[in-house]
């Protein structure tokens, strides 16, 4: 999975820490968030892109075949 | 070993930060487990259970005063995923350990058998009583 986080985050002039902060969660899950090493469950998905004024598939960003069973 | 007191010191209206919440708790544990290896040592019940107690208290009313999110859905998870590991090394470990010790004659092992078989017993009904809930913590 690979996430926009960090481009949104920027364009919103938004520390880690204050995203952390905005969406109820740790700064070293963003960190994690950013590096695409944690799934994030579907509330704080939908929490962060809400966040960004954008649908949950422009920022979680999942390659062919990454989502078949 | 010298400990700044001054540091310990907390008022009503102070809260922690997560880094102050580590160095105290730590420092609690730290003084809690030298009173209870002492307890065991000298074989005071009294001792170890009210090290142990306090400790326990302690760092509850600590982790109370900390202004910043503790534990998060990714931390929750790391936790569970570990709990779960002990749970997998650590029941069928003591079971084991304890039929080994029942098959020697050591009558200690049956408690060893008996404390595994209820942490499994527990380990079934909290899964079916979570699994059966509409959502989790996350």
């Amino acid at each position: 999975m690979r996430t926009r986080i960090r481009e949104f985050r920027e364009r919103y002039r938004l520390t880690q820490e204050e995203l952390a902060e905005l969406v109820g969660v740790r700064r070293e899950t963003v960190v994690f968030l950013e590096k695409g090493r944690y799934n994030p469950s579907l509330r704080l998905a939908c929490r962060i892109a809400r966040l960004f004024g954008v649908p949950v598939e422009e920022v979680f960003i999942f390659e062919e075949g990454e989502l078949r069973g | 070993m010298l400990i700044n007191l001054s540091m310990l010191y907390i008022s009503n209206t102070d809260m922690l930060s997560y880094r102050r919440f580590l160095i105290l708790g730590g420092a609690v544990t730290f003084a809690g487990g030298a009173a209870l290896g002492y307890g065991i040592a000298t074989g005071s019940q009294m001792l170890v259970l009210l090290a142990f107690g306090t400790a326990l208290v302690l760092v509850h009313l600590l982790r109370r005063r900390v202004d910043e999110l503790v534990v998060d859905e990714r931390l929750a998870r790391a936790g569970e995923a570990a709990s779960h590991r002990v749970l997998q090394l650590a029941v069928p470990a003591a079971a084991l350990a304890g039929v080994l010790l029942v098959s020697a004659g050591r009558s200690e092992g049956m408690l060893l058998v008996l404390v595994s078989t209820a942490f499994m017993l527990l380990y079934a009904a909290l899964f079916a009583w979570y699994s059966r809930r509409d959502s989790l913590a996350y």
